[in-house]
């Protein structure tokens, strides 16, 4: 059985069923990544720790306890589960994650840990942040006021003439326990994120925008106990490409591939191209108040 | 010390990128990034030119406010940083 899925900007195949994005159905155009499920390793090749290696131009990395994934020059993820008994969910996590970021590399995509929203003039706005500071959550208020969004996690980036594009991912944004509570959302009725007890996939496909966007500013997401009420802060051409530098997404792998030159100047052009801001957020303002706060100030 | 006649030049491993008025030098050998804001971005305009250290402390005397021996002491500094960084090498 093959099952065909785009998200990320690329189109892959894979041998077994994925739950996250959403399926083409009938699809027979042309494939970016073949992903294949096999059978799980000899314990002789089981590693009680991880593993990132450079092969040619394969990369092998190995999860704990997870599976080896062996990433093939931009176009080919194997994976070999550890144990028999694998959990499909916990394979895609990682697939979805560490995986397809070292393949999105290798395709020279750059690659953030960033969400996306679609602001009222269609164009799309990033925010960064560290984590807690609350990006998920304030994804799900741009949704529940009405806002597309393209990915919650993840922003795929690629220039196409002299504009920036970010691709979908899928339609779910990944909410902790607590945060369901601003949504009137209960535990029960969501998916837990494997190995995060208190971490739900919150299924948002109506606010989902399945088409690239132009991305016209990044936004850091920065809880304040300095400020009473939001500010936002214009950052220079140096503070926006370290901000940049500091959201790549997996950046330990950069090295191990070889891509820290080119990332060097992808980064510089970005950091020209597309305005960074900070946006300093009172601890005790609520996800909703924030997106309100942007819409007084027509910053969305 | 540095001579009057001293010009400088980027160091083959290292690429460097105007991000509006800002600089950011990379190492590709080391993997390292050095931010200079535009203070040191004005510095670098002129040393990519090939001026010499003399020529380079003339036109920053008729561009600020500062005299000779302190704008001397502040560009040799931000000279032998970017050097201890390999970033750049003298010319002799």
């Amino acid at each position: 059985m093959e099952y065909y899925y785009q998200l990320y900007g690329v189109i892959v195949k894979t041998n077994f069923c994925l739950f996250t994005p959403r399926q083409m159905s009938n699809y027979l155009g042309k494939v970016d990544i073949d992903i294949s499920l096999h059978q799980p390793v000899s314990l002789a090749e089981c590693s009680s720790q991880g593993y990132i290696k450079k092969r040619g131009q394969s990369i092998l990395l190995s999860i704990v306890d997870v599976a080896i994934f062996k990433i093939v020059a931009g176009k080919k993820i194997t994976i070999h589960p550890f144990c028999v008994r694998y959990d499909q969910k916990e394979i895609e996590l990682y697939l979805l994650g560490s995986a397809f970021s070292i393949v999105l590399h290798q395709r020279k995509l750059s690659v953030f840990h960033a969400n996306a929203i679609v602001a009222s003039n269609q164009r799309v706005l990033l925010f960064a942040g560290e984590s807690g500071a609350g990006k998920s959550t304030l994804a799900a208020a741009f949704c529940q006021k009405g806002y597309q969004y393209l990915t919650d996690d993840v922003s795929v980036l690629y220039q196409q003439d002299i504009h920036w594009w970010v691709a979908p991912a899928y339609p779910y944004i990944k909410l902790w326990d607590n945060s369901l509570q601003f949504f009137a959302m209960h535990k029960r009725n969501h998916i837990p994120v494997i190995n995060r007890e208190n971490k739900f996939y919150v299924n948002f496909h109506e606010q989902f925008c399945s088409c690239p966007g132009l991305v016209s500013g990044m936004f850091m997401l920065n809880r304040s106990q300095a400020v009473d009420n939001p500010c936002l802060v214009k950052l220079s051409g140096l503070q926006a490409y370290q901000l940049y530098l500091k959201n790549i997404y997996r950046i330990q792998f950069l090295s191990a591939l070889g891509l820290l030159t080119q990332q060097f100047h992808t980064i510089s052009k970005l950091a020209r191209d597309v305005p960074c801001f900070r946006l300093d957020v009172p601890h005790s303002l609520s996800p909703q108040n924030i997106v309100t706060w942007m819409e007084t100030h027509n910053y969305v | 010390m540095f001579k009057r006649e001293t010009s400088f030049r980027l160091n083959d491993h290292t690429l460097v990128s105007n991000i509006n008025n800002d600089l950011v030098f990379f190492d590709t050998d080391k993997g390292m990034y050095y931010g200079v804001n535009s203070i040191g971005a004005v510095l670098w305009e002129h040393i990519q030119q090939q001026k010499t250290l003399g020529e380079l402390i003339a036109t920053l005397l008729e561009r600020f406010d500062v005299n000779e021996e302190r704008c001397w002491q502040d560009v040799t500094k931000v000279l032998d940083q970017m050097i201890a960084k390999q970033l750049i090498c003298p010319v002799f």
